[in-house]
């Protein structure tokens, strides 16, 4: 097994207490505004207002995965208002956005304000980089659209009766124009419009309601009235982001030519009727050029692509800070990994060997429990041997190491402790493999020379109380001897005491070097009081650690343990929840 | 072989110096195996260790570094002298008389200064009492105090022995230093409780009768409304003070304690067999015993 890499520690999370964090840290809105906006942007040669509001709420729930070993794929549910004050269509003028955006951060380390800190970085990002799903309220524009933009285009017009040559020619749209005379009494009473293709080109066919005034008919030499219809079609241009229907070009084609409808009969009614549409060409160019912006979905998405690209490329956000606290003795740069399929976060420090081009992850040791300490096989071995050394100073030396008990005395030249695996020497549990030699002095006979061997068992327990969480390393194990069968068994009062030591120093090593904190020692007691990881997470959570237990590998211990996590401060939906949000004052 | 400078050496023990000298025992030694012991080292030829017979501690003392090379030669029966030295010896072919496994038994029971003062133990009891001590036995111990010498029953449970530390107090200086030192990192995280986790280790090793503290000052407890069926030696602890005889039997039992256990016949095979556990057969992989005559 792989606990740390070519480094001495590691810390791994599960990607539950990942997403707990995520969410806390989220509702810290200085850290990680909610509102973007109000931006301005022009589509179309038209002038937005933009806001945008990132989503976490039950319903619409911001969410995290491990994308691969180095990133977290970010998943943020947003609205997109975008408002304009002259669209045409003015159910346009404001549109709501919703989508789910995908953003991929960079899990890497960096020095800031002098703390090496590993974190989330989205430097670099490019729209290519940016998902987005469920994108929803791209408006398609259609028939009720252009109606709706005609009608507005109308009213914009500055005079709804146009004459030329002595004709006036009333063009309605339903009462919208209460002012004209006679009042509109024509079939159709409103503007009427749709949409039509015409040798593969898009139309759009609109019948107006018209009163056609003639005081004087040539030969005839009467006055001529009548209520009517003017239909005409244009060309609808779209592109990507647009729509377009340039009311002043008629189409050249015969068929698509402007007509006019007269209801009155007259002998010259088919002359009358042309003359009337020639001439009401002009009075069309009036609704000009109408241009919405319209995005296709397809193009809706870009934009947003590279608008959520252009916002979150320089941003990054610190989220680990294991601080030394002992300036003599720096931490290395935290790195990060995610094992993907286990759906753990894993923090290595204090690169032992080799440079970043070194650097893998490790595997999972967490086993699918909230939070796991370990420190490897070489950084532990080397506690061992400052263990032995304080403990059996004499040991390796050819004089060996005298040890008095009352029962007896003996010279203990060897001692070696080294990890094993499960399954090791016959043994299912992770153990503590010890070897020596030793010469017992026996009264009135000559010392044999013992070399023994045989496993260790580490045993740790977590105990609650009011006071919060402890864990207590209890005495290692041997099997199931008693020692106080006999004196024989001081044997082990030599050998197992030095278990405890190591047990002891490398967890209170491991959490040093991790971040947690060595507060002071517990009086009377061989501990101190802990905080096994760092109990905060970038001024968001506070996090309350505890560990559970020691396992032992051939490539380290590790310390499972559990996590409790709560935020630091409030945010508006905690104080709406709690129904205290400020109120105006009386 | 230890170095007893400051003891007169026991007219008993093994002639170690004459052994190591090349001095010859080979008066007090049955000839034959002797011989045959010395023409046949481990290695070369089994020994033909069924002659080998002791018949009294001179010729065990003579015969020491053949006996050592004997049980060398048989690495499965020397890890058993640690539990039996005895049946050790003799299922390594080695015939010892009744004086000889007394005196091997006796000697290595204690150290001498233990075994003098257990005896001296022993006898006052044995005089006080009119019977053999027994105080390593719960329910002999709770008839000899509330019965026997009508002491009032004490208040124990829950009361923890003081004990003296298994290990030299300069060790243990030196190996907290080996602890990182204490930091305050996170001061400013003001809704932070007191402290979320404390880490501690027992007492390693767990406390050992062997090591009650006989010398330590204890508050006397309260009377117990009815005295125990059974006293063990931790609430034996708190009469101490109470009774010179109760002291005397907390004394000798942990003298007893301190002794090598020596293993019953019965016991010595389940453990042989490995029916039995027993940290001596289960830790030691070899045992060398020294041959001063193949050394030189």
């Amino acid at each position: 097994m792989n606990l740390t890499s070519n480094f001495d520690f590691c810390v791994e999370l599960g990607i539950d207490s990942v997403k707990e964090i995520f969410h806390l840290a989220f509702k810290s809105e200085d850290r990680y505004p909610h509102n973007v906006g109000p931006l301005t942007r022009t589509f179309s040669g038209r002038e937005f207002t933009i806001n945008v509001r990132v989503l976490d709420d039950e319903d619409k729930p911001a969410d995290l995965s491990f994308q691969d070993e180095n990133h977290i794929l970010f998943s943020f549910p947003f609205e997109l208002q975008a408002q304009t004050a002259d669209a045409p269509d003015p159910a346009l003028s404001e549109i709501l956005l919703e989508a789910q955006a995908a953003i991929p951060a960079l899990l890497t380390a960096w020095d800031e304000d002098g703390n090496e800190v590993l974190g989330l970085s989205f430097f670099g990002t490019t729209s290519a980089d940016v998902g987005i799903t469920g994108l929803s309220g791209v408006p398609v524009v259609g028939v009720e659209q252009f109606r709706n933009a005609v009608h507005s285009a109308y009213e914009a017009m500055p005079v709804h009766s146009f004459s030329s040559g002595g004709n006036t020619i009333n063009l309605y749209d339903g009462d919208r124009d209460a002012t004209l005379e006679p009042p509109n009494a024509a079939s159709p009473y409103e503007i009427e419009v749709a949409l039509e293709t015409h040798a593969g080109d898009e139309y759009l066919k609109v019948t107006a309601p018209i009163h056609v005034l003639i005081p004087v008919l040539p030969v005839f030499n009467s006055e001529y009235s009548s209520f009517g219809r003017l239909i005409f079609y244009r060309k609808v241009e779209r592109t990507d982001s647009s729509i377009t229907v340039d009311m002043t070009a008629e189409p050249a084609s015969a068929d698509l030519a402007t007509t006019v409808e007269l209801d009155t009969a007259h002998p010259a009614l088919s002359q009358i009727q042309s003359q009337i549409a020639a001439q009401a060409i002009g009075m069309i160019s009036a609704f000009g050029v109408i241009t919405e912006p319209a995005f296709t979905e397809t193009a809706a998405r870009q934009l947003l692509q590279d608008e959520i690209a252009a916002y979150i490329n320089t941003r990054r956000y610190p989220v680990y800070s294991p601080k030394s606290g002992d300036e003599d003795e720096p931490l290395s740069t935290p790195v990060g990994f995610l094992l993907v399929d286990d759906g753990v976060l894993a923090i290595l420090l204090n690169r032992r060997s080799g440079t970043a081009a070194n650097d893998s992850a490790p595997d999972n040791f967490l086993a699918g429990r909230e939070l796991a300490l370990a420190v490897g096989a070489a950084k532990v071995q080397e506690e061992i041997q400052a263990v032995i050394a304080e403990k059996f100073p004499g040991v390796g030396s050819d004089d060996g190491e005298l040890i008095e008990t009352p029962e007896g005395d003996a010279v203990l030249y060897e001692l070696n402790v080294s990890l094993a695996d499960p399954d090791e020497h016959g043994e299912s549990e992770g153990h503590l493999w010890i070897t020596g030699k030793t010469k017992v002095k026996i009264d009135c006979w000559w010392d044999p020379t013992v070399e023994f061997e045989g496993p260790v068992f580490m045993r740790a327990h977590r105990e609650d109380s009011d006071e919060g969480c402890k864990l207590i390393i209890d005495a290692p194990e041997v099997g199931d001897f008693d020692f106080d069968q006999s004196c024989c068994d001081v044997f082990l009062e030599i050998i197992i005491p030095i278990a405890g030591w190591i047990a002891l120093i490398v967890i209170e090593i491991t959490i040093d070097k991790v971040g947690g904190e060595v507060a002071e020692d517990i009086a009377n007691e061989q501990g101190a009081i802990i905080e096994p990881i760092p109990p905060v997470v970038n001024g968001i959570a506070e996090v309350t650690s505890c560990l559970t237990g020691i396992e032992v590998f051939r490539a380290g211990f590790v310390f499972p343990g559990e996590l409790s996590i709560r935020r630091l401060s409030r945010s508006a939906e905690d104080l709406r929840e709690m129904r205290r949000m400020p109120r105006p004052d009386p | 072989m230890t170095q007893k400078k400051h003891k007169p050496r026991s007219a008993t023990a093994p002639a170690k110096a004459k052994t190591k000298s090349g001095q010859s025992p080979s008066k007090a030694v049955d000839s034959e195996p002797a011989r045959t012991a010395k023409a046949n080292p481990p290695g070369r030829k089994k020994p033909n260790d069924r002659d080998l017979e002791i018949k009294d501690e001179k010729t065990l003392s003579a015969l020491g570094p053949q006996l050592n090379r004997l049980l060398n030669a048989r690495p499965e029966i020397a890890a058993m002298l640690f539990v039996n030295p005895v049946l050790a010896m003799k299922e390594a072919g080695v015939k010892l008389s009744r004086p000889v496994t007394h005196h091997i038994l006796s000697r290595l029971r204690h150290r001498p200064a233990m075994r003098e003062r257990r005896e001296k133990l022993e006898a006052r009891l044995r005089k006080a009492l009119g019977e053999v001590p027994r105080p390593n036995n719960p329910v002999w111990l709770s008839q000899t105090l509330f019965e026997k010498l009508q002491l009032p029953p004490l208040e124990t449970r829950n009361l923890t022995p003081r004990y003296k530390p298994a290990h030299e107090a300069d060790a243990e200086k030196r190996l907290q230093a080996l602890r990182p030192r204490r930091t305050h990192r996170y001061p400013r995280l003001s809704s932070r409780p007191q402290h979320t986790g404390q880490l501690s280790m027992q007492a390693v090793p767990p406390p050992s009768a062997r090591r009650l503290d006989l010398a330590a000052d204890i508050p006397r407890p309260g009377p117990a409304r009815h005295p125990p069926k059974r006293l063990s030696l931790e609430a034996l602890y708190f009469y101490k003070d109470s009774d010179p005889i109760a002291r005397d039997l907390l004394e000798l039992a942990i003298i007893q304690r301190r002794g090598l256990r020596l293993h019953s016949r019965y016991s010595y095979r389940l453990i042989k067999e490995g029916k039995r556990r027993n940290v001596f057969r289960r830790w030691f992989r070899k045992v060398t015993l020294p041959e001063p005559e193949s050394k030189e």
